[in-house]
């Protein structure tokens, strides 16, 4: 993908045809944003979503330096609902960068993405850094789209709701922009960007806050299940928690943000467990398992229900 | 829902980049990524009202929930053991038991002052929140022999000119019904009656549903209909039986509660079957029949408050949607009571997932995957929803082989019963006998779908 106006966006599907999952039309793809200029810390914001998740083992991604065929590996942390670098990698040569991401699947067969072009030079994303805020020059015009997309949901907030904490000094909205789509194909991919991109740049314009200790409260964050068939269904949960003397009880509520292979719907649940001031255990009223811990400001877990359904989840609290 | 983005598709099947049309390069928008619950009305949510309250006009989950509507839709005012109620009678005894829609039936017994209510039109002496309707039964005429259908919507009433010797069947008075519109509803009675599980009592006096499945077949019957409760549940053995039995070999027929007041129940009692319907405010009638005809609707032990409603995916009763092989379905239930019932959730009559609600108001919801196609209810111990039907890849349900030779055979003993004079259909044999060889050939052609190998008579 060549560099275009404003921020560089790229769908890329793996190249292999290959289906897990037991369904021909699930052939696993990859979503990234790639940015157009490097940032203070010159790190490439190496954030990959790939779906379906199950099946997965493992995702890499490949870079190649400039003036240098070599190319350089490096193993992706599962950041759930997406894949992300476990630490920022600082690319000090001005010139054209291109990599992709590669994923190894359970069965040991490999895909990859297509390559992705950046062009550093000395500056980029100067301003940005100079105001570690927004950007303060506008960005160039960006490409419409020839149609209004379908008016479908935004996706699960996991990228923005871990990004910008994870990556507190990237630039806003527009340029150099942290932006790991929750795949899928359903419709209203369109909106889905948009509204991830001004959620991301409006949590790096806000320091993230920090955990206060207690779990009563509401808590915004996002959700992956993964059904037995490969099926990965990605939500966005809303939790409302009372917390007495380490009974929880609450509610969680979710809307479908990306699933290949479920409605785009929303609902709820009543929920009840425990809190002990580091770890939450929650029982929804409809059989699943929420175990989760402190991270930081968020809190993030594994789910498990009936139908050997399993999954991740985390929350951070919101005002 | 497959809902594919036009350019990923491009991407997919051409390896073209979408880079200068992409939808995903388009300015960022204000507008938060909707999570239900955050207050903020997006879609796919019905409301968003941002608080965890299930007792306001937006439940817990962001779904709306439904006005519920008690009805009983087989009542007479001119009853067995010659009780006589007129049309205020009849008022009362909705208001008193809290019931919105009341269907007085006609019926062979009924004398010309009280036929000539069934007019079309509501009762005038109905109250705003207590519809009364005339309608009709078939019973104590000489189609009864073959079941007693309960006709709701009807225009007008004359489907013969001496009703007590003919038609014999009920297949023509139900063809007769369903001319006078869209709006007609019809039900099968009294199918807690004269079964021994699947099959019909020949010695029975009274009130075998012999045709029900062959009215399911011709697609003319909307509903079965119980009188009694069960000792441990909402339906008895045989409307169980038969409402299962009919929904494992596909065919979309709902159950519904009635007292058949004051025959069956000469009063209103805390075990006597209610259809609890989901109409959409303002009441109407004809809303109410447009319920049933879509299967919106529960049976609820007597008076109680229980209510349950349940959406797959967010259709809710009576509606279908369509999935693949392993598709994830979201189940949401909206359970009331001031007991703490567990709920059922069951898929092709087994039971999938249990949940503890609780008393109180509460919804919950359960991840499921689809494996077939499926009819999917719930139950507590004193409700009983219609089911939502799951079409996975494009085919048709066909839950077990068992229950499809079950209706096969109480074809077969109706086949039987009118060869040997139980059933004596006289000028309608021209008509019946073929209903009859067809609806048992469809049965057996579903029994052999279902993975049947042979099913005899």
């Amino acid at each position: 993908m060549q560099r275009v106006a404003g921020v560089a966006l790229a769908i890329a599907t793996l190249l292999a045809t290959t289906a897990f999952g037991g369904a021909a039309n699930r052939t696993p793809e990859v979503r990234h944003e790639a940015p157009t200029c490097l940032d203070r810390s010159h790190s490439i914001p190496f954030v990959a979503c790939v779906l379906p998740r199950s099946g997965v083992r493992a995702v890499d991604v490949v870079v190649r330096l400039p003036g240098s065929a070599a190319e350089q590996r490096q193993r992706l942390k599962s950041n759930m609902p997406c894949y992300s670098i476990p630490s920022d990698r600082v690319f000090k040569k001005n010139g054209a960068y291109t990599y992709f991401f590669e994923a190894t699947l359970a069965s040991g067969a490999t895909m990859r993405s297509q390559l992705f072009h950046l062009t550093a030079a000395s500056g980029d994303c100067a301003s940005a850094v100079a105001s570690g805020t927004s950007l303060p020059t506008p960005a160039p015009p960006r490409p419409r789209p020839a149609a209004s997309p379908a008016p479908t949901p935004a996706p699960a907030p996991g990228p923005s709701a871990t990004a910008p904490q994870a990556r507190p000094h990237k630039s806003g909205k527009g340029r150099a922009l942290l932006l790991a789509l929750g795949g899928g194909v359903a419709g209203g991919i369109a909106a889905v960007a948009a509204s991830r991109s001004n959620a991301t740049a409006t949590a790096a314009a806000t320091p993230a806050p920090t955990f206060d200790g207690r779990i009563a409260g509401a808590w915004i964050g996002a959700q992956t299940l993964r059904y037995p068939s490969g099926c990965v269904e990605e939500d966005r949960i809303q939790l409302r928690l009372n917390e007495s003397s380490g009974r929880v009880q609450g509610t969680l509520t979710f809307t479908v943000s990306t699933c290949l292979c479920c409605a785009v719907v929303q609902g709820g649940d009543h929920v009840s467990g425990s809190w002990d001031g580091k770890r939450l255990r929650l029982d929804t009223t409809g059989g699943l398992r929420y175990d989760g811990s402190v991270s930081g400001a968020r809190l993030e877990g594994q789910l498990r229900g009936m139908g050997e359904i399993t999954g991740d989840w985390s929350a951070t609290q919101t005002p | 829902m497959r809902i594919w983005h036009p350019c990923l598709l491009a991407v997919l099947l051409a390896g073209v980049a979408c880079q200068g049309t992409s939808p995903l390069a388009t300015e960022p928008t204000p507008t938060p990524a909707p999570v239900c619950g955050d207050g903020i009305l997006q879609p796919p949510e019905e409301c968003d009202d941002g608080n965890a309250d299930n007792n306001d006009a937006c439940l817990v989950g962001c779904l709306t929930p439904p006005s519920w509507v008690t009805s009983d839709p087989h009542m007479h005012g001119w009853g067995c053991e010659q009780t006589q109620r007129g049309p205020e009678d009849l008022v009362r005894v909705l208001v008193d038991n809290d019931i919105n829609v009341g269907a007085a039936l006609v019926w062979g017994e009924s004398p010309r002052v009280e036929r000539e209510l069934l007019t079309g039109q509501d009762s005038p002496a109905s109250l705003p929140d207590h519809i009364l309707h005339y309608d009709m039964e078939i019973s104590h005429w000489a189609a009864q022999q073959t079941g007693h259908l309960v006709l709701l919507g009807l225009h007008e009433g004359t489907f013969s000119s001496n009703p007590k010797s003919s038609p014999k069947s009920g297949l023509r008075i139900v063809d007769w019904a369903r001319a006078q519109g869209a709006r007609v509803v019809v039900g099968m009675a009294h199918v807690q009656m004269a079964l021994d599980g699947y099959y019909p009592d020949p010695n029975a006096t009274c009130c075998v549903p012999w045709e029900t499945p062959v009215h399911a077949v011709r697609g003319t019957l909307d509903f079965i209909e119980t009188e009694r409760r069960s000792a441990d549940g909402v339906l008895d053995t045989s409307t169980e039986e038969m409402w299962t039995a009919l929904q494992d070999s596909g065919f979309r027929v709902g159950v519904a509660g009635a007292s058949d007041l004051s025959c069956i129940h000469h009063y209103m009692t805390m075990e006597t079957p209610r259809t609890v319907a989901a109409v959409d405010p303002p009441l109407t009638y004809d809303r109410w029949l447009e319920a049933l005809h879509r299967g919106r609707y529960t049976v609820v032990e007597g008076p109680r408050p229980d209510r349950l409603f349940l959406w797959v995916n967010g259709v809710g009763l009576g509606g279908e949607l369509t999935a693949h092989r392993g598709d994830g379905l979201i189940v949401t239930i909206e359970m009331r009571s001031p007991t703490a019932p567990p709920v059922e959730i069951l898929v092709n009559g087994h039971v999938a997932a249990t949940l503890h609600p609780g008393s109180g108001h509460h919804v919950g919801t359960v991840r499921l995957e689809a494996t077939t196609s499926a009819w999917i209810y719930a139950r507590t111990r004193w409700v009983l929803t219609n089911p939502v039907y799951v079409v996975v890849d494009g085919q048709p349900v066909r839950a077990s082989a068992d229950h499809t030779c079950h209706l096969a055979r109480y074809v077969g003993r109706l086949r039987w019963a009118a060869s040997h004079g139980v059933i004596d259909l006289g000028s309608d044999s021209s008509i019946a006998w073929p209903a009859y060889d067809n609806a048992y050939q469809e049965l057996q052609k579903r029994f052999r779908e279902a993975g049947g190998d042979v099913c005899n008579e």
